[in-house]
């Protein structure tokens, strides 16, 4: 299905500059975190702190989308992570009660919501859908290696994010 | 609805995520409000094939859903007119002003827009009661 385009469609660079306002706010609203944007050598010690703490579990949430600009984006975060914010978004108090598949839908709506929060933010006006989330589990270290990402914390552990656009 | 002071409001929450569904429905029962029953579909055509058996007062649906998507469900609400006094929200990633209009276009009264607060969820079963 073509979707229309506006005359003032937004850049792919546009729409990643929007990123650490929207996961500051999707992270505080939904999830009661705290996020930032954080630069590529604090990643990357979080994530040796992760990997050392948690193990090279990670949850990848890919969210492809179709409008005025086409694209996907990618999500990685550490499982344990996604468990907790699953769990704070619940109001469960204990962050291992969430079941494994709980925990993949709440990796893919962080992803889900952070992408449909980018695209309303930065074309407003014009229309776009959003595909079903993908979530694999892999380690880290397919996302981090990627060019073209933003690095963010949330409550202190590494979120990976790539938002790959492009006009159709 | 605002004769309803005594009347608590049966629920149906359409979302795909198990997580949505868990937290709109405990965002419900913690609201203070008169909650009645609140059922959950995964997609639209499970929400119809409740409001075909269920007495439902308020839908709370997403929009982006396989099998049926919300803006198809709100559209057979509209033709059908089988439930008139069916009060219609629509919690969804896509603020989109093309969303909002088609959404409007089909008689919802609120549009939600992600990411919200739970307060927003109670602020708004507050004006419908």
């Amino acid at each position: 299905m073509s979707l229309p385009r506006s005359s003032n469609t937004p850049s792919p660079a546009t729409l990643v500059a929007l990123l650490p306002e929207v996961v500051s706010d999707v992270a505080e609203q939904m999830f009661f975190g705290w996020a930032e944007a954080c630069d590529a050598a604090q990643s990357e010690a979080l994530i040796r702190d992760s990997l050392a703490s948690a193990g090279p579990d990670w949850v990848h949430v890919e969210v492809a989308f179709r409008g005025a600009i086409d694209g996907v984006l990618h999500v990685a975060l550490p499982c344990d992570l996604a468990r907790d914010l699953g769990s704070a978004m619940l109001g469960m108090s204990d962050g291992a009660a969430l079941s494994g598949a709980l925990l993949d839908d709440a990796a893919g709506e962080l992803a889900n919501i952070i992408c449909g929060a980018v695209l309303t933010r930065g074309e407003q006006t014009t229309q776009f859908e959003l595909l079903p989330p993908l979530i694999s589990r892999r380690d880290p270290s397919a996302a981090a290696l990627t060019t073209g990402v933003s690095f963010f914390t949330i409550n202190d552990r590494p979120m990976i994010v790539r938002f790959a656009g492009r006009e159709p | 609805m605002s004769t309803a002071a005594a009347k608590s409001l049966n629920l149906l929450v359409v979302d795909d995520s198990a997580m949505m569904r868990a937290m709109l429905t405990r965002a419900a029962r913690l609201s203070g409000l008169p909650i009645g029953a609140i059922h959950e579909a995964a997609n639209g055509q499970e929400a119809l094939a409740l409001l075909e058996t269920q007495s439902v007062d308020a839908l709370f649906t997403d929009l982006n859903m396989p099998v049926m998507t919300g803006m198809e469900l709100l559209r057979i609400i509209d033709e059908r007119n089988s439930w008139p006094g069916l009060l219609r929200v629509v919690i969804s990633a896509d603020g989109s002003a093309a969303k909002r209009d088609g959404a409007d276009a089909l008689n919802t009264l609120r549009y939600i827009e992600k990411p919200f607060k739970p307060e927003a969820i109670r602020d708004v079963l507050a004006a419908l009661l």
